[in-house]
């Protein structure tokens, strides 16, 4: 550890930044694999390799002498993994020492994530801690970097507001839902139409909780299908008025040319709901919902204009978040940097004071059949208050000098050098 | 020995709704989807309110038996009596919710009550009480009079959240309204529930005070304006929400009503209490 040098330390990344859709496809790999290529890596390497893999990222990190040939290694066995020449796998962004760090801990804080601020990426950069911490052997180094990369990501996820709010149409559908319905146990959704984008909002109203759907859609084939997916039930298009009054969450999302509600309908909605609030989002191009059926008091309409503002505008909070988050990171840098600084002295301390205890124990035996044992007990008191308060001064030095940053390499090698140490890692 | 135990609590109740209040001030400031703290969500948990409601009820009771007479007799012990009931009934409303986000709200109000209660507070060695407060049937007529008022108080609040809640989902305005208060939905049902137990408590409370005025008075007229005013109100209360009801009006419309038919009750009585003769006085 004492020959740690910063370029020692190698980052390989492919994202949205440097490569296509189909390119991040071919090289997204498993846990499985990934738990396979890591011992290959780690003996081609001789040091320390972490792989993160998430369906828009993949990157590879090492700690070793050799980190910067890290993806000419890998390239080939990746190639080979999926039957494809060499020439078809993307060149990655590379990153070394200092920037390197910065890189994963800019990639956890979501800093580096196609969609600013998402929040899966911390619990992906967890995984890959745990894959490496999964290996026979230690990774010292890598094992500490990738903990101060989930500290600082949990950071700006506490102290900044870089993952609030979200920013796809269908998420700030869910969340403008749960606003007025708080859950979606005993909340109804229909969707009107049963396309690829009343299906996505369906999955996210899915994956917060509903649980009861109804289509209605102009083709019954169709919306049979999508009733099926989703464990609802298939209401023909012409009922519906009908549907409306039984749902509580309506999404439009049709090729309709025509509104398909308007404000006579749904006065006679409301009316048949007892004013009940409804819940309308119109995601469709052109709009499915006349604009006057928000007069009503009990109806939330948003259509995607409203949405996409929305959208914009939580980005936009994102971006403003950007600063602060970076401070962050930098404060992690900085403790990172202490801690190596610690981690080069520590060992130094510790030959310093066996090197110490050593000439005082030596020094003891000399004497001990020539004075009585009270004699000696004394010696012994003696002797170890005398090294303690010798080796104070050049320790407290040490440490302070780590802590501050200003212990300089040739100060540690001359302190080494006198006493002839021999620090362990 | 119990003077030492009131005095302890005279100032153990406003330091604790306080604490209460900040504690809960501090979860309102954290993003709704953030993780809580363990120790957050266990102290703005319902256990410790539950806890505060039954120590101030304790102090209440014990404060009465010291005196033999319903604690009632000056602004101290009826502030201290509004700060019980806005905490009782506030809780009540919040009895199916897992937890409660309008704290800020209601622990305020009830700690600003309790922050006078202590600071008018006197021994009871030196409280005088007319002999009307030791009637149980009187105590109990004030008691639900108080708990009635405090419940419309918590719908009205309610009502003003949701009216400010809906305006901004109407305007599409995500501000601080939007990230911070608790789902449309679950406000319309408190706010219906504390309204609704309001008007049932008023109404018993009125009923008792009726009794009091017949049977436990010297004279009293019947027709007293501020009787009959009290009673009117109360009336177009009970008319309000059966017009909501059958007319199923709802959104909007409802949480203006709501708050309209406080403010005129109200007002009724703050113009009753001011301006019209009567044998009748509200407490203080």
């Amino acid at each position: 550890m004492s020959n740690y040098k910063p370029s020692d330390i190698g980052a390989f990344s492919f994202s949205h930044r440097n490569t296509t859709l189909e390119e991040r496809d071919l090289l997204a790999l498993s846990d499985h694999e990934i738990q396979d290529l890591l011992p290959r890596l780690r003996d081609i390497l001789q040091g320390e390799v972490a792989i993160l893999s998430t369906c828009n990222r993949t990157e590879l990190y090492a700690y070793s002498p050799f980190a910067k040939h890290l993806w000419e290694y890998s390239r080939n066995i990746l190639a080979e993994l999926r039957g494809v020449s060499l020439s078809i796998l993307p060149e990655p962004a590379q990153f070394h020492g200092h920037p390197a760090i910065r890189h994963l801990l800019r990639v956890s804080a979501s800093l580096e994530s196609l969609a600013l601020g998402e929040d899966q990426i911390l619990a992906q950069v967890k995984n890959a801690y745990d894959l490496m911490l999964g290996l026979d052997d230690k990774s010292p180094m890598l094992d500490q970097l990738f903990q101060f990369a989930i500290r600082s990501g949990k950071q700006v996820r506490t102290d900044t507001t870089l993952c609030q709010g979200n920013v796809s149409i269908s998420s700030v559908s869910v969340d403008l839902a749960k606003k007025i319905f708080g859950n979606f146990k005993r909340t109804s959704i229909l969707l009107v139409g049963a396309g690829e984008t009343a299906m996505n909002a369906a999955v996210h109203f899915h994956g917060a909780g509903a649980r009861s759907f109804i289509i209605a859609n102009r083709s019954e084939e169709r919306g049979q299908i999508a009733a099926t997916r989703l464990g609802g039930e298939y209401m023909p298009l012409h009922r519906l008025s009908d549907a409306c009054v039984r749902a509580d969450i309506a999404v439009f999302a049709t090729g309709s040319k025509q509104h398909l509600i308007d404000k006579e309908t749904i006065d006679n909605i409301m009316r048949a709901r007892r004013n009940k609030q409804l819940f309308l989002i119109d995601i469709s191009n052109p709009r499915n919902i006349a604009p006057e059926v928000e007069d009503h008091d009990g109806v939330y309409l948003f259509n995607i204009d409203h949405l996409e503002k929305i959208v914009a505008e939580n980005l936009r909070g994102r971006e403003d978040q950007i600063p602060l988050a970076e401070e962050i990171i930098e404060s992690y840098i900085a403790r990172w940097e202490v801690w190596l600084r610690e981690r080069r002295v520590i060992p130094t301390i510790g030959a310093l004071s066996r090197h110490f205890m050593g000439i005082r124990e030596q020094e003891l035996k000399e004497h001990v059949n020539r004075v009585s044992p009270e004699e000696y007990e004394l010696l012994e008191a003696f002797s170890k208050r005398l090294v303690r308060r010798m080796q104070h001064n050049p320790i407290m030095f040490l440490r302070e000098a780590a802590e501050n940053g200003s212990l300089r390499s040739d100060e540690l090698d001359l302190i080494i050098e006198l006493h002839k140490l021999q620090p362990k890692d | 020995m119990t003077q030492t135990l009131l005095t302890l609590l005279d100032w153990f109740l406003p330091i604790a709704y306080l604490a209460l209040w900040t504690v809960h001030a501090r979860t309102f400031r954290l993003p709704l989807d953030q993780d809580r703290p363990t120790w957050l969500e266990r102290i703005t948990g319902k256990i410790p309110l539950m806890i505060m409601l039954a120590i101030h009820a304790g102090y209440t009771i014990l404060r009465g038996l010291a005196q033999q007479a319903w604690p009632l007799s000056n602004k101290a012990e009826f502030f201290s009596l509004l700060a019980l009931s806005i905490l009782a009934v506030w809780l009540f409303t919040q009895r199916d919710e897992e937890d409660a986000q309008t704290g800020i709200f209601f622990l305020g109000i009830t700690a600003t009550f309790q922050i006078f209660a202590c600071a008018l507070m006197i021994p009871i060695k030196d409280t005088t009480h007319p002999i009307l407060h030791e009637n149980p049937i009187y105590g109990v007529h004030v008691l639900f009079m108080v708990l009635g008022f405090a419940a419309l108080a918590v719908g009205a609040i309610d009502a003003i959240m949701y009216i400010l809640l809906a305006r901004a989902l109407k305007n599409r305005e995500m501000g601080l309204v939007f990230q911070k208060l608790p789902p449309l939905i679950r406000i319309e049902e408190t706010s219906k529930r504390a309204t609704v137990t309001g008007i049932f408590l008023l109404g018993i409370g009125l009923s008792l005070g009726h009794i009091v005025a017949l049977y436990g008075l010297d004279s009293v007229n019947p027709w007293d304006p501020k009787i009959v005013l009290t009673d009117l109100a109360w009336l177009a209360y009970i008319v309000g929400m059966i017009t909501i009801k059958l007319k199923g009006l709802g959104g909007l419309r409802m949480g203006y009503l709501s708050l309209a038919a406080f403010i005129i009750l109200m007002l009724t009585v703050a113009i009753s209490s001011l301006y019209l003769p009567s044998f009748h006085s509200f407490p203080g």
